[in-house]
């Protein structure tokens, strides 16, 4: 990542008190807020500026959010973070749908949204620059390195507990896949699994709040209810 | 010989299986019939070969034509007839099964509403039956107009009064439909006169009552819609104050009564927000309006999967989850939404639960149900009916200082009803338990 480079987000919601707080979030971590009250006049802001990430309502005047993030999408590639009122499940997956690449639902945590903000810029600015090693194994913000035995959030290395490593070393090598907590324990401790399902679901807790944004709403390591655990991603 | 044993085990199978009424039809119609062929046979026989017999018989021909002549008597076949009725009727009645072969205890057992209807008419009904008969008689016995007038005008009446019971009938079971809200063709009963007014005025009832419910689902679902609207209006407010007092608590602001006042907004901002998100569910699971999607899921995987994220916060208080799954249980159930009810009660279970107590949690399979209850020890009196617990906005200590919207246990419950389920709750002293009925999984 270039740090002599200031990142210019583009935040868009017609409740302007809304905006300024998000501006005032974004400057204390060091980006330029450009700001924008309805679609139209985002529109005409990443027309007039270099936009490198944009936060957008979904209900807006003039035209709403979903119409312009489709109109952005057919001219760019910039993330786009919806920030909206809206939390039905239809909601989210209509707007991931529409291009789309995070979703924040109101009221919103300040650290959770930089953290997405951050985690956005991220993949953006670095896609394809990585060149694939054969042990490192990443999933969204995640890398493992299996040589080195390390793990990485955001390039930040988190210490793990061994057993913790090797649930995540499971789970990422076999992305998608659905592992029940008896399986777990059987490949990460090498024993018989005998009531064993607390204590994996203890680690993959602890898992959760070292590596997601919001451990309640992981982004990666997702519970398959009554079935076990996957990780999910690109 | 095969043939045989299949028509002794046919007839067996018939004189098991047929109601007695038509196997006593069928006996005095083979008698009768009977009787006359074989009265007929043995005449002809005999009166080919009388000689024949005269020389075989000599003088004894006249004692054993008596004999032959008593054995063919009517009396002596009928006599025979009852007596292979009765060893019929008392086989069934040793096996127990008198009454299951009567046809009439059959149709009065499982028709007997049908049946209802008629008791009304019987006498008038009999009446006219035996006035039919007797014209009928005289008529025959005297060939007059007036009696074929008469039999004609008789027989018109009950058949009128069958009718007339036939349709009061029919009325009574589209009543019973829609009582049961089941759709109702009621335009099929052929009638008139009073009958047909009571058609047109049952047809009114059931529009009536569908148009009714129609308009209740209308409104309820306006309701929830209503609910989500002002949510979503409530939350962008709510999402100015969440922020801003967030943005206080980050200045450098050194008066300690500015800091207590801070926290205070802090503290009810969030919980202003759980209230906005749990009115809507609340809202939601109470109209049905969500979508379950029931799927085969391992129960004690599920309960481990939740307790994950609580494992933390009972540390913390010093509670002991106590939980020891020896086997797979399967469930049928929606995941997330089960999820949610663990959630809720769990949830509860920390909030209220003794500090340095045991909460226990057990699966176990009962019937066609698993039944998952959770026990814990309350750190303050419950002075509360168990089902008032499930009501909205209601909280064990009847205040609202805590956290929480009072709303977890009604969507729980109202979430386990959606699932074919139930959500139990019962005090003993202290001691407060929540049950979880969950359909098992069945292939």
């Amino acid at each position: 990542m270039g740090d002599d480079l200031i990142y210019n987000i583009l935040v868009c919601d017609d409740e302007k008190d809304i905006v300024d707080a998000i501006e005032i979030y974004l400057k204390s971590e060091g980006y330029n807020a450009i700001c924008a009250y309805d679609g139209m006049d985002a529109l005409e802001a990443i027309e007039n500026n270099d936009i490198h990430l944009i936060i957008i309502d979904l209900m807006m005047p003039k035209l709403d959010g979903i119409s312009a993030i489709s109109k952005i999408r057919a001219e760019k590639n910039i993330p786009i973070i919806i920030l909206s009122a809206k939390s039905e499940y239809t909601d989210k997956v209509l707007g991931l749908n529409v291009g789309a690449d995070d979703y924040i639902t109101k009221p919103f945590n300040a650290i959770e949204l930089l953290a997405r903000v951050k985690s956005n810029l991220r993949r953006y600015t670095s896609l394809g620059s990585m060149q694939k090693e054969e042990d490192v194994f990443e999933v969204g913000r995640i890398t493992l390195n299996d040589r080195t035995k390390e793990v990485r959030l955001d390039d930040n290395i988190v210490s793990l507990t061994p057993n913790e490593y090797g649930i995540l070393k499971l789970l990422i090598k076999n992305r998608d896949r659905v592992f029940s907590s008896n399986e777990i324990y059987e490949y990460v401790w090498d024993q018989p699994a005998y009531n064993v399902k607390k204590i994996i679901s203890v680690h993959i807790s602890n898992l959760r709040s070292k590596l997601e944004i919001n451990p309640r709403e992981p982004d990666y390591i997702k519970s398959v209810y009554g079935m076990g655990y996957k990780i999910v991603g690109d | 010989m095969n043939r045989n044993i299949s028509r002794k085990s046919k007839i067996k199978y018939i004189l098991n299986n047929m109601y007695l009424e038509p196997l006593c039809l069928y006996f005095i119609l083979f008698f009768t019939v009977g009787a006359v062929i074989l009265r007929a046979v043995v005449y002809i026989i005999g009166g080919i070969f009388l000689p024949f017999f005269r020389i075989l018989f000599g003088d004894n021909l006249s004692k054993i034509t008596r004999l032959v002549k008593f054995f063919i008597s009517t009396e002596v076949i009928i006599i025979i007839g009852v007596i292979i009725v009765f060893i019929i009727i008392l086989n069934k009645i040793i096996k127990k099964k008198f009454f299951k072969s009567l046809l009439l205890y059959n149709i009065f057992k499982y028709h007997k509403s049908d049946f209802k209807v008629y008791k009304g008419i019987i006498l008038p009904f009999l009446f006219s039956i035996i006035l039919i008969l007797y014209f009928f008689l005289m008529f025959l016995s005297e060939v007059d107009i007036l009696y074929l007038c008469l039999f004609i005008f008789t027989l018109l009446i009950s058949i009128t009064l069958l009718n007339y019971a036939e349709q009061i009938n029919k009325i009574m079971y589209s009543i019973d439909n829609i009582a049961k809200l089941q759709k109702t063709d009621i335009s099929y009963i052929g009638s008139f006169g009073f009958t047909l007014e009571a058609v047109n005025m049952l047809n009114n009832i059931d529009q009536n009552i569908s148009e009714t419910i129609e308009s209740q689902l209308k409104s309820e679902r306006l309701k929830t819609e209503l609910i989500t609207n002002i949510s979503h209006d409530l939350k962008t407010p709510l999402t100015s104050i969440i922020n801003y007092t967030d943005l206080l608590k980050n200045l450098d602001i050194k008066d300690s009564t500015a800091l207590d006042y801070i926290t205070v907004l802090d503290r009810n901002s969030k919980r202003l927000k759980v209230l906005i998100t749990d009115l809507v569910d609340a809202s939601k699971t109470e109209t049905g309006n969500v979508n379950i999607n029931l799927k085969k899921l391992e129960l004690n995987e599920l309960i481990s999967q939740i307790y994950g994220d609580f494992d933390s916060l009972f540390n913390e208080k010093e509670i002991t989850f106590v939980f020891d799954p020896q086997e797979d249980i399967y469930v049928l159930a929606d995941g997330d939404h089960l999820g949610r009810v663990l959630e809720n009660i769990l949830g509860n279970a920390y909030k209220y639960t003794q500090e340095k107590t045991r909460v226990y949690g057990a699966a176990r399979r009962e019937g066609d149900f698993v039944i998952f209850s959770l026990k814990n020890v309350s750190k303050e009196k419950l002075n509360i009916e168990p089902d008032e617990l499930m009501e909205q906005f209601v909280r064990g200590e009847r205040s609202r200082h805590t956290e929480g919207s009072g709303l977890g246990l009604y969507i729980a419950r109202n979430l386990m009803e959606l699932m074919n389920g139930e959500l139990l709750l019962s005090i003993n002293g202290d001691l407060f338990e929540a049950k979880l009925v969950i359909p098992t999984f069945n292939k």
